[in-house]
């Protein structure tokens, strides 16, 4: 694992508030935790460089945007065909998400996929177009019906 | 939402430039001014368009634990059970879905201990029995991304 001091637990606190909407918002950030801004920013590219950082940028609220319908589709992947399938949904840029998890009982689909469009048919379209390459027929849509909850993860926040 | 506010989303989703001055740099490729850049942010975080600008980190570098968990809920207890579950700050999602397995949420926390832990408490408090534990065995792609 990728040592993460003191310091850049502090640095990842305030980074996870938010960039502030000024014109040198390193600098405001680099002021609250009495470190130099060029110190902040190598550090930051760092956590760029060595994957602590994912991706740097806005986040979105899709349903604010076009992108209306989030549908989870869950597919029956024979063992062999687990990595093709998995690196061919991931392709495609509607999907967010795919990954491999355990079976459930009377529910036998191995590989998860989070699914934006911007409406159904859409996402139908895209969902028929996997079975079809893949020859995977047996997958379930699990529609959205309601949102409860989505926020950002809090790291080392105690 | 105009034609201008869209080109800043699809960019700003993408690459917040990590220098001293990351907006007027957004602002020159977009060939607009910094101030105008800044005043059309304000308004899309307002309108709650933009959750957010801030990096996403990749939980399992920083030692975090994550899962994704199902649950089966009698339709008239679905509200209530996701209440419950939303109390936890260590739950990002919750989501209600058309299926036998109706609820869905996802967890975020410093062992697989705690996240054992948080799931045997909402068994408890809710009374629901059929819960289960998803963690992935193989990721084979995180990107979140709308192409404006």
């Amino acid at each position: 694992m990728i040592e993460v001091t003191d310091l850049d637990k502090k640095i990842i606190i305030e980074l996870q508030k938010g960039i502030p909407l000024e014109s040198r918002p390193f600098k405001v950030i680099a002021d609250n935790l009495n470190i130099k801004e060029d110190f902040l920013i190598e550090r930051i590219n760092e956590f760029k460089k060595n994957g602590i950082i994912r991706r740097f940028g806005a986040r979105l609220r899709h349903y604010k945007t076009e992108y209306k319908e989030n549908i989870m589709i869950v597919w029956n992947v024979p063992e062999e065909q687990l990595c093709s399938t998995g690196n061919l949904i991931a392709k495609y840029l509607q999907i967010s998400h795919c990954y491999e998890r355990p079976v459930l009982p009377d529910f036998p689909y191995n590989l998860y996929c989070m699914l934006h469009g911007k409406n159904r048919e859409e996402c139908i379209k895209i969902i028929e177009e996997i079975s079809e390459l893949t020859n995977i027929k047996d997958y379930k849509m699990l529609v959205t019906v309601e949102e409860y909850k989505k926020i950002s993860p809090e790291y080392f926040i105690k | 939402m105009d034609e201008l506010d869209k080109k800043i989303l699809n960019v700003i989703q993408e690459n917040f430039p990590v220098s001293p001055y990351p907006y007027a740099e957004i602002a020159t490729t977009l060939r607009i001014s910094e101030e105008e850049l800044l005043w059309r942010l304000k308004v899309l975080i307002e309108t709650e368009v933009i959750r957010e600008i801030s990096p996403v980190f990749f939980s399992k570098h920083l030692g975090y634990k994550s899962t994704l968990v199902a649950m089966e809920v009698p339709q008239e207890k679905v509200l209530e059970v996701a209440e419950i579950i939303n109390i936890y700050p260590q739950v990002t999602h919750n989501y209600r879905r058309k299926h036998k397995y109706n609820l869905w949420f996802t967890l975020i926390a410093s062992s697989d201990e705690e996240i054992l832990k948080i799931i045997e408490e909402i068994k408890f408090k809710t009374g629901i029995e059929k819960i289960f534990n998803l963690p992935y065995k193989k990721l084979f792609k995180i990107n979140v991304n709308f192409s404006l």
